[in-house]
């Protein structure tokens, strides 16, 4: 039995040895936290905000589009479509389809904020003139713009409900750090501009009209900001035009929107659209059948980009503070130098109320399918800006097949809600 | 080395190959003047038993019957000895024997039925091997060769076995393979798969990756998730062990919460070469899966003929489907010498599917050595090589494929109907290759004494293929796509266990110790081309635009475990044991974690005041815990680095959790197993209740914290109970007819009993919910409150459902005897008490296209009298008040699995010992609940078999077959 018990103890030992495993396993892969602290990975820190701003707009441009009217929804509600409630122009807090751009626009705001107070603390130089901690600040108040310009209400790093103005005003916080931190470094300049275009558009959000002007007579006119799209990954498609590409979605379409009839009439080069003889890609219920697809021809191709600001934006910026100051002259000669540039007739309208409907159309042209009409409609709402929108356009109007309670904003989505216990799962 | 121990290396390498040529030429060494012993085995019916293993007590001496029940064990030295017959399900029996030099003598068995077999040996979720009738918790033993029907795979050979055990086909796309679910789910975040064992050797249990690039949905390829286990020919197989839970696994530790399946592949056995040759032929048949009514749209400009006179039943997939023609052919060769015994088998298996695209080929070799170089050593070396051809349909949620665009008919993403415009997308080409590999050994030592012990090294080998081809010129995109996967998969096993037995009078203790280690390893490589140059045959390189993507991941559990039986008079047992692991996924300030397990057996019919006409009966109750590893990263805060436009960016992945460690699941079952009325009547009960404390959970974070929008986190607490009854009886038995009936009853009760303060959290899809109080998993839909009433609907939404799993099974298997050995089996299934998505449904109605279940409705629009249409029509029918995401069904379905002819032939083949052709009927009838009326609850996603969410896509479900069978044996 000793002998017995003696192998059975040799064999114990034997198999607590083999299974004294090192369990310390070394994947490739994924990124341990703390390597981020090396300088070195900064830059791509920082593009990390401005991959997740994208997917943001990407997502927020496409849908508003199909609730504002810039294109009308023809068929496919999910995937790439536009959901039951979105193509009445409903945004309602318990469709799954607005989840998407929330969370890529929180992630943006987040990796560029958290990213800037990183490389404070790790960059040897600090942030000043620093392009990743510039770029990060940046990317951040373009997130918060994006939240701000399209939510009626947020919460930020799980608290409770903050109004559209504090996230507004977080937007111009960041897009000042940006352009301090930018200062007067040329290699950032660019940089430092879309951050004054950006934060002129805040402004205008704000109310702060003198602020806003001060901002965009610093951009020129030729200056453009682009969120940028790829053709390599569907999820890095510009999704206006993936939905609508025949590929196989014909999921939206210029049919019935303001923009078929004007294009028709004016050629106008920012509102392109073509005919392709075919049908939407399902039968869209608000209208009880099929419609035609034509096509938008603004972004041509998967990796088309989509402007984040423009100095065109700023002229239009200068120009509605002359409109709402009742210069409505000095407002048509900064509208009407881009239209005749463009080869377009200028606007004559025969009074204020007039030249603001002009000039909401004009916005409306010149920021075709880029996420911010949404945001436009809504302020001019609050603010009772005279003028007109077109029959197609307009909430409960039957030519829009518009609900006449059309959302004009984002409300925090479910999914938030739930999750967070700040705030009641009940809108 | 030594050069002594390389001589010896040399000589035992001498050794080994001159003994495996003699088992080869099947012409055993010859003792002096040896005699042998030949017979015939019978069942108590005297019907012929063949696969009985016929031994020398305390030798290795010894084969299995052949299919007229004769065994030859030749080479037997003259003297007296001690011969047993051994065969699941039936009563073991031992006679003496004595054999004259030169002589052949000549015994018979005659073996009585036995379903406790309580001196049957187990070996899985053991420390070594042990008796029935010590073993306190429920253990399901399958053998093959009592499965009536020639099964395609080892998913549908373990279909409808045994309560408890639930077997659910993904779809019907060739080489699908299925869920696998014991005793329900313990977990809601890590795989519910269990784990698998095939001859000791852990190997791969988990889906394949499905033929998908990773940038696009799930639904584009194939959709089909291949399983591993479907790379074993059930030819192979000779028997199956299963461990529904905790009480019985925790041997196995930190992976075996979800229970352990092991495969014993057959061995070689004493004598001279036996043939065994396997012919299947038959075919794969679609059959209807929705209401016969004609729903088409006025004027749809497709020549169908006049309205009435087609058919939604099959859902317009008619023009493309065909009668897929099955064929198999397998063969095996099993015999040897004392020393060395050999199985070896090969298989090719074609398989056409109902789908124009769809087929699969199978081609396989196995090659199991027992070596006895020693009386005390025994030497198993099992080594297997299977490949697997798949070619597909593109099939799925999935605008490019063929079900989807055939189920939208004029609304699809052709908009057209037409099935010439639909059939553009078989230009695409799916294909998957599958090489599997699986080798191991296996030394047992037994001096005899009492003390034995056994190491096991194994490893698995599983080199994935896929391929999904859309050419230059596809109708929905031009420029072509291209994409290639390749996967390896490896688990590396070692094994070793050791135990001593130690006996006082009656009694005796059993003191067994071991460890294990399985490492597994996963290395995909894949690679996606688009924009081609022109028609041909790319590969990825031939694309304008090229991505590529790499993960390599390896995880690490081992442990140690001891084990105490203390046997009391050979009736009474009680077993103590535990199992201590670590995981290389366990959070960095996580130990070793510790599972223990108890159990006791009692064989009340060994007792003296127990009457012999009551039967057997044995209490056993058990009591253990294991448990469920995180995933490989959910421990430690990431990003995810990944390009962007040429740049490279940090995403944020994982929160991270350095206190992560295992779910842990402690399971209590107590039953009987009872036989009675001679063996015709036996009875198998068992309660348990699983209880998982720690559980992981993906505890939700607001998307505005800008991280990741969950952690896994050990915060839940859930709980599983139920029964399983299984009764067996013989109705009727006489020399020539009988008629056995067995049933079983399975019951599952889940519920989250907490969150852990966590928020309530998205169980899969929209509609699958984790909530406190409710089924694990619960569907959340709608109430329509004014349903009967002639109105618009009034909706609520996020309304509990009901489960998503099966809350009771009853099955039932059936075998008329008559004469001649025929026998008549029928085999079905019910599953009911649960829910099922209907995913194709709700995108048809969402989009407004007409829907065969809404064929009242219709009638009434079409009249222009929709107003009449009740508030629950409205809603179900029409977009305007439909709510995405709602469409459930109460699942409820009965499947006959298998109508199945067995005629022995007897010696019919010239040459032959005996053969027997076996023609079955496979999955010809289904009942559905009246609610559920269309489509076919294994029509499903098939996302990953430890998925929580089976719903209804685009797909088709299994379909229905015949196969006849000749097997022979020479």
């Amino acid at each position: 039995m000793f002998r017995s018990l003696k192998r059975l103890g040799v064999a114990s030992t034997i198999i607590l040895a083999a299974t004294a495993c090192d369990f310390e396993v070394t994947n490739p892969g994924p990124t341990d936290d703390a390597f981020l602290d090396n300088s070195q990975a900064h830059q791509a820190v920082a593009n990390g905000a401005a991959r997740m701003l994208y997917d943001a707009l990407n997502e927020v441009a496409y849908t508003t589009s199909a609730v504002t009217r810039e294109l009308f929804p023809a068929g496919s509600t999910s995937s790439f479509g536009i959901s039951i409630s979105q193509q009445a122009g409903l945004l309602q807090f318990d469709d799954e389809h607005i989840f998407d751009g929330w969370l890529s626009a929180q992630r943006a705001r987040y990796i560029g904020e958290s990213g800037f107070d990183r490389f404070a603390e790790t960059h040897e130089g600090g942030n000043s003139g620093y392009r990743p901690a510039v770029e990060a600040a940046l990317y951040a108040g373009y997130a918060s713009r994006l939240l701000g310009e399209n939510w009626c209400e947020a919460a930020i790093d799980g608290s409770a409900i903050v109004s559209r103005d504090e996230v507004l005003k977080r937007a111009e916080t960041w897009f000042t750090t940006a352009i301090d931190a930018a200062g007067a470094t040329t290699s950032l300049a660019t940089q430092k501009t879309a951050a004054l275009a950006g934060r002129a558009s805040v402004r205008v959000q704000l109310g702060d009209w003198a602020g806003a002007v001060a901002d965009a007579a610093q951009v020129p006119t030729t200056f453009v900001f682009y969120a940028r799209y790829e053709d390599a990954q569907q999820d890095q498609f510009n999704r206006t035009y993936f939905s609508g590409a025949d590929q196989p979605y014909r999921a939206v379409t210029v049919w019935n929107t303001p923009y078929e009839g004007y294009y028709t009439a004016t050629n106008d080069s920012r509102v392109p659209w073509n005919d392709t003889g075919l049908l939407g890609d399902a039968s869209v219920g608000l209208v009880g059948a099929r419609v035609k697809f034509f096509r938008q021809a603004k972004f041509p191709d998967r990796g088309s980009d989509i402007r984040l600001s423009s100095g065109y934006e700023m002229r239009l910026i200068e120009a509605e503070k002359k409109l709402k100051d009742g210069d409505m002259a000095g407002a048509m000669t900064i509208v009407n130098a881009r239209r005749t540039a463009l080869g377009l007739a200028p606007w004559a309208p025969a009074n204020i109320t007039e030249a603001w409907t002009n000039f909401k159309r004009e916005r409306g042209i010149e920021l075709w399918l880029e996420g911010r009409r949404l945001g436009d409609l809504y302020r001019w709402k609050a603010t009772s800006t005279p003028g007109a929108l077109d029959a197609k356009e307009a909430p409960g109007a039957a030519d829009s097949y518009l609900s006449a309670s059309q959302s004009l904003c984002y409300p925090i989505p479910k999914s938030e809600r739930e999750a967070n216990p700040n705030i009641s799962v009940a809108p | 080395m030594s050069p002594s121990s390389s001589n010896s290396l040399r000589r035992l390498a001498r050794w080994c190959a001159g003994a495996f040529m003699v088992a080869l030429l099947a012409s055993p060494a010859a003792a002096q003047n040896p005699g042998s012993i030949t017979g015939q085995v019978t069942s108590s019916s005297m019907a012929p038993l063949s696969e009985v293993q016929v031994f020398i007590v305390g030798t290795q001496m010894g084969g299995l019957t052949a299919g007229n029940g004769r065994f030859l064990i030749r080479n037997v030295a003259a003297g007296t000895y001690q011969l047993r017959a051994v065969r699941i399900g039936y009563e073991t029996v031992t006679q003496s024997v004595t054999v004259a030099a030169g002589q052949t003598a000549a015994v018979n068995f005659t073996m009585a039925d036995q379903a406790l077999g309580l001196d049957e040996i187990v070996v899985t979720g053991t420390a070594g091997a042990a008796r029935r009738r010590e073993v306190g918790n429920s253990i399901v033993q399958i053998s093959a060769s009592e499965v009536s029907s020639p099964p395609a795979s080892v998913d549908q050979l373990l279909q409808a076995q045994s309560p408890g055990l639930m077997v659910s086909a993904g779809n019907g796309s060739s080489g699908s393979g299925a869920q696998i679910r014991l005793r329900g789910a313990v977990s809601v975040s890590q795989s519910n798969q269990p784990i698998v064992y095939v001859d000791g050797v852990r190997v791969r249990s988990d889906a394949y990756a499905r033929n998908i690039s990773p940038t696009e949905g799930a639904g584009r390829g194939g959709n089909v998730t291949a399983s591993p286990l479907n790379d074993i020919n059930p030819n192979d197989i000779d028997r199956i062990e299963v461990l529904k839970g905790s009480a019985a696994s925790t041997l196995y530790g930190t992976e075996a919460a979800a229970g352990v399946i092991q495969i014993f592949t057959k061995r070689g056995s004493q004598g001279a070469p036996r043939w065994t040759m396997q012919v299947d032929q038959g075919f794969n048949r679609l059959l209807p899966f929705a209401p016969d009514v004609d729903v088409r749209p006025v004027n749809d400009g497709l020549a169908e003929g006049p309205r009435g006179s087609y058919s939604y039943k099959l859902m317009n997939l008619d023009p493309y489907l065909r009668d897929g023609y099955r064929q198999k052919y397998s063969v095996s060769v099993a015999g040897g010498a004392q020393t060395l015994q050999y199985f070896i088998s090969g298989q090719w298996d074609d398989n056409e599917g109902v789908l124009p695209l769809d087929s699969e080929q199978k081609r396989g070799v196995r090659g199991n050595f027992t070596f006895t170089p020693i009386n005390s050593l025994t030497v198993q070396v099992n080594s297997a090589y299977n490949r697997d051809d798949i070619q597909n349909t593109p099939a799925g949620n999935n605008a490019q494929g063929l079900i989807l665009n055939a189920f939208r008919r004029e609304r699809n993403y052709f908009a057209n109907g037409n099935p010439d415009t639909i059939s553009l997308v078989l230009q695409q080409d799916i294909t998957t290759r599958i090489d599997r590999f699986m080798l191991g050994t296996t030394a047992s030592y037994d001096p005899g004494g009492a003390f034995n012990t056994r190491l096991t090294v194994g490893y698995d080998d599983a080199q994935l293929d896929n391929r999904q081809l859309r050419p230059y010129g596809y109708r929905q995109l031009p420029g072509g796509k291209l994409y290639a996967g390749a996967t390896n998969y490896s688990t590396l096993t070692a094994d070793l266990v050791g135990s001593y037995k130690y006996t006082m009078g009656e009694n005796a203790v059993t003191l067994s110790a071991g460890g294990q280690s399985v490492t597994t390893e996963v290395r995909e490589v894949e690679g996606e081309g688009t924009d081609f140059a022109g028609p041909g045959d790319p590969d990825v390189d031939a694309g304008a635009n090229r991505l590529s993507w790499e993960r390599r991941v390896r995880e690490v559990n081992a442990g140690f475990f001891g084990q105490a039986l203390f046997n009391i008079k050979d009736k009474y047992f009680i077993t103590g044991g535990f199992r201590v692991d670590g995981n290389s996924a366990f959070g960095k300030d996580l130990g070793l974690q510790f599972y223990p397990k108890v159990s006791a057996s009692y064989v009340v019919s060994d007792e003296g005041f127990w009457n012999e006409s009551y039967g057997s009966l044995k209490l056993r109750a058990a009591y253990g815990q294991s448990g469920r590893a995180p995933g490989t990263f959910d421990a430690v805060r990431t990003w995810n680095a990944i390009g962007y436009g040429g740049q490279p960016t940090y995403l944020p992945a994982n929160l991270g959790n350095p206190n992560l460690g295992p779910e842990r699941t402690g399971e209590t079952e107590v039953g009987f197993d009872w036989s009675g009325m001679s063996s015709k009547l036996n009875v198998d009960f068992t309660w348990y209740k699983q209880h998982t404390t720690d559980a992981l959970f993906a505890v939700r974070h607001p998307a505005s914290e800008g991280f990741s929008t969950s952690q896994q986190e050990n915060v839940g607490e859930l709980q599983n109970d139920g029964i399983e009854l299984n009764v067996r009886a013989t109705l009727y038995d006489a020399e020539n007819w009988g008629f056995d009936l067995g049933t079983s009853i399975y019951t599952n009760h889940s519920e989250v009993l907490s969150l852990g303060g966590a928020p309530p959290f998205s169980g899969g899809g929209g509609q699958l919910w984790i909530e406190e109080g409710y089924p694990i998993t619960l569907i959340r839909g709608v109430n329509i409150t004014n349903a009967n009433e002639i109105a618009d609907p009034i909706v609520e939404t996020d309304v509990p459902i009901g489960p998503q799993a099966p809350t009771k099974i009853f099955g039932f298997n059936a075998t008329l005897r008559m004469p001649k050995g025929i026998e008549l089996s029928a085999r079905g299934e019910y599953q009911g008490g649960h829910y099922i998505y209907d995913g194709p449904s709700n995108e048809g109605v969402n989009r407004n296209i007409r829907w065969p279940t809404c064929a009242d409705y219709y009638a009434l629009t079409d009249a222009g009298n929709g107003s009449q249409a009740t508030a629950e029509r409205r809603y179900w029918c029409d977009s305007k008040f439909y709510k995405r995401g709602t469409m459930i069904h109460k699942a409820d379905f009965f499947k006959l699995r298998d109508i199945t002819a067995r005629v022995p032939l007897g010696q019919l083949v010239p040459g032959s010992s005996n053969s027997t052709l076996t023609v079955s009927a496979q999955n010809w009838y289904r009942w559905r609940n009246s609610e559920f009326q269309i489509f076919d609850p294994e029509m499903v996603t098939n996302s990953g078999f430890g998925d929580q969410v089976p719903q209804i896509t685009e797909h088709i479900p299994p379909a229905a077959s015949i196969v006849a069978s000749i097997r022979v044996v020479f």
